[in-house]
């Protein structure tokens, strides 16, 4: 079974995502800041994570810069989601080696599924 | 044009509209320079031409003037500062309150999706309910994001990121998503594809934004009175996408006016009182920012045509693989 960690730091947000990937048949790891995401992902080595970028505690381009550094966490795709779309911050995403941006406003939750199913093949 | 031109003289309106004091208004500081300077010439001429025989007396009178110039001049460029300063917090403060905005909608958004998806165990009217939440939030989803896109527009900060796109099956997968729309209200939308095979190189997002706009205008304008015609043709090296409809049409006098910001003609606003008067700023913006040209033809009444062109990029330079 794939495991997936939710960063994300709203709860509604959180609880949505998580039901559409535990009804896909995905293990779920939820953390809701920077730190804990981090933490998380060294504990689980998941095989996709889900970064929000405003995150309390530590920010997402300091979680994905650190998953970059780290030998085993390096490769793990990263799907960001956020709501932040100037170009300075997709600009460093791409940098930083994102494998996929996506507006939540603009996104369902099925195409936001889609993508994750694309990014885990 | 004369009026305009006394119009630019009316310095306590023009101070009104930048919301500045007159001490820190533009305008105003120019005319008193304007004034310094003339008055400064004359002083000069006078005392140069009483105390002709002490070239330094001439010389003090001309640098005390232009220390008054130096100093009106300083106060000039420090009013700018501060309308450039309320421009750039006005543009801050449009993108902090849509992306807070974002954030709830989003929540809304997915919640009422999972619900929705649960359709065996909400009863009809509930669903429809539902339904309706669900429309409303993508509407103001939509506004926001209207208000993000002109913010950037105006900050300069537009960004594209193009792809390779086949134009003919684009504009057919969009009408096909706008058939039960446009069934709703009684219409049709007719697609006449005279050029096939149209590859453009564009920011898939804000390609899809233009042509939504064009569609959903003539839908909300066309209500009931007759068909919307879609015509994608190759003109010279860019392709065209014409939008035709038979709706209200546009007044005669208000042709000029309908790209600006917050623009609604006066027929608009009497068939459609929802509408933000951005949709076809953007439109031009938008083609404008992904090379091509944007315009229309429209009789009161009878209906517009509206229509984009975009470069082609030309078959050879496509791979096989992308083909």
């Amino acid at each position: 079974m794939k495991n997936i960690l939710i960063i994300e730091d709203e709860s509604a947000l959180q609880d949505a995502l998580k039901k559409v990937f535990t009804n896909e048949g995905y293990e779920v790891a939820q953390a809701f800041d920077g730190e804990e995401g981090i933490a998380l992902a060294l504990k689980k080595t998941p095989d996709l994570v889900l970064l929000d970028l405003v995150l309390p505690k530590k920010h997402g381009f300091e979680v994905l810069q650190e998953m970059k550094q780290n030998e085993t966490l390096k490769s793990v795709p990263v799907l960001i989601l956020t709501n932040l779309e100037e170009s300075e911050e997709v600009m460093k995403a791409i940098e930083l080696g994102e494998r996929g941006y996506l507006i939540k406003a603009n996104y369902a939750l099925k195409e936001v599924l889609a993508k994750a199913k694309t990014l885990l093949e | 044009m004369i009026s305009s031109f006394f119009a630019s003289f009316n310095v306590v309106s023009q101070c009104r509209r930048y919301r500045v004091s007159i001490w820190t208004c533009p305008p105003f500081l120019f005319i008193v320079m304007g004034v310094v300077n003339i008055v400064g010439m004359w002083v000069t001429y006078l005392i140069a031409s009483r105390f002709s025989d002490d070239p330094a007396v001439a010389i003090a009178s001309v640098s005390i003037m232009t220390a008054f110039l130096f100093i009106v001049g300083h106060a000039i460029v420090a009013s700018f500062e501060r309308l450039a300063d309320a421009a750039r917090i006005k543009s801050e403060f449009i993108s902090i309150v849509s992306h807070q905005l974002r954030s709830p909608l989003s929540a809304i958004k997915w919640q009422l999706e999972i619900i929705l998806e649960q359709k065996t165990t909400i009863s009809g009217e509930v669903a429809s309910t539902l339904e309706t939440i669900r429309a409303q939030n993508e509407r103001m989803i939509a506004l926001v994001n209207d208000l993000l896109e002109v913010n950037r527009i105006e900050d300069d900060r537009l960004m594209l990121r193009p792809i390779l796109i086949l134009l003919n099956k684009f504009i057919d997968n969009m009408v096909t998503e706008y058939t039960p729309r446009a069934k709703n209200s009684n219409i049709t939308i007719k697609i006449d594809q005279k050029d096939h095979d149209l590859w453009v190189f564009a920011d898939e997002s804000k390609l899809r934004w233009v042509i939504e706009n064009l569609l959903d205008n003539s839908i909300r304008y066309t209500k009931g009175r007759g068909d919307i015609n879609v015509r994608v043709s190759k003109s010279g090296d860019m392709c065209r996408v014409e939008v035709a409809d038979s709706g209200i049409g546009i007044p005669l006098g208000d042709q000029q006016k309908i790209y600006s910001q917050f623009f609604r003609s006066e027929n608009a606003l009497r068939t459609q009182a929802e509408g933000t008067g951005l949709g076809l700023f953007l439109v031009r913006e938008l083609t404008w920012a992904m090379g091509g040209k944007v315009g229309f033809a429209s009789i009161e009444g009878k209906g517009s045509t509206f229509w984009f062109t975009i470069p082609i990029v030309e078959k050879k330079n496509i791979s096989s693989k992308e083909k």
